[in-house]
């Protein structure tokens, strides 16, 4: 599996939603995604690539597309 | 006759109870040592046993500390507990900083912990007797996976994080099971006594 793959299935699997609903996802943009979702997907995140989010980034991570750069500073390139 | 103190942690709003008898004691959830110690020296108790009403970290922060300075107190908790406090993601301490911001406290630096294994594994629904008192734990999923309700003589009861008044339970943490929540613990808090003491893990204590 990609790490693109690993990624879209955490917030399919948190969110309920389908593949082509991710990348208009943010954080706050609809009441799946609330705070608590949002402590829900990045335990499962971390857990997924085996990295430490820090909280700077944890609320950094704004949406879909902006979770990606995120990673990205943690070495997991999708 | 047993005397009853709460500590309250300053950064959580979590409640610490202390059970004192003879100048023994049982602690409940020790969510931060600072003022938990100075209370016991203060008052010259020594704890006995330690127990947890669930393994978040903001309910045993202090447990390793309390230990550390009272070597003979013996820490009982069920497995599922018990496996909670020695996993950050289970005992949110990995996740505690961003939850802080959430709830109004930005800044806060919090770092993951994990405590020590507990001295005596217990059963889930296990009855303690202590110093002419019972100790009751009954085991209540949703918030947690260790998540207990502990009554103490069956007339006060240690809610945890259940029954905090005006708040419903959070049951979407990592390990939080709406569903046995729905089929094992609302009814049974639904089914406590009225009059009953309520002693919940943030709050005031109330009479139902």
């Amino acid at each position: 599996m990609t790490n693109l793959e690993k990624y879209d299935k955490a917030f399919i699997r948190l969110f309920k939603v389908k593949k082509e609903d991710l990348p208009g996802m943010k954080y706050m943009g609809d009441k799946k995604w609330d705070s608590m979702a949002h402590m829900d997907l990045m335990s499962d995140l971390e857990e997924i690539f085996d990295i430490q989010i820090s909280t700077v980034d944890v609320l950094d991570f704004t949406d879909y597309n902006k979770g990606k750069i995120v990673l990205g500073r943690y070495g997991v390139e999708i | 006759m047993l005397q009853t103190v709460i500590s309250v942690d300053p950064l959580t709003e979590s409640n610490c109870y202390i059970l004192a008898e003879d100048k023994k004691c049982v602690v409940i959830d020790p969510g931060e040592s600072e003022r938990l110690l100075h209370t016991l020296s203060e008052r010259g108790w020594e704890p006995e046993l330690i127990l947890l009403t669930h393994e978040h970290c903001d309910h045993m922060a202090g447990l390793d500390a309390l230990r550390e300075t009272y070597p003979q107190a013996r820490f009982a908790a069920s497995k599922v507990c018990n496996d909670g406090v020695q996993n950050t993601r289970l005992n949110m301490s990995r996740i505690m900083e961003v939850y802080l911001y959430f709830r109004g406290k930005p800044g806060i630096h919090y770092d993951p912990i994990v405590c020590r294994p507990a001295d005596e594994i217990i059963e889930e629904n296990a009855q303690l007797a202590w110093r002419g008192h019972t100790l009751r734990l009954v085991p209540l999923p949703g918030h947690t996976p260790g998540s207990a309700g502990i009554f103490l003589d069956e007339n006060v009861f240690f809610s945890g994080d259940y029954l905090i008044p005006d708040e419903e339970p959070l049951l979407r943490f990592p390990g939080g099971d709406a569903d046995s929540y729905q089929k094992i613990t609302e009814p049974f808090l639904r089914s406590l006594p009225a009059g009953i003491r309520i002693c919940p893990g943030h709050g005031e204590p109330f009479d139902l």
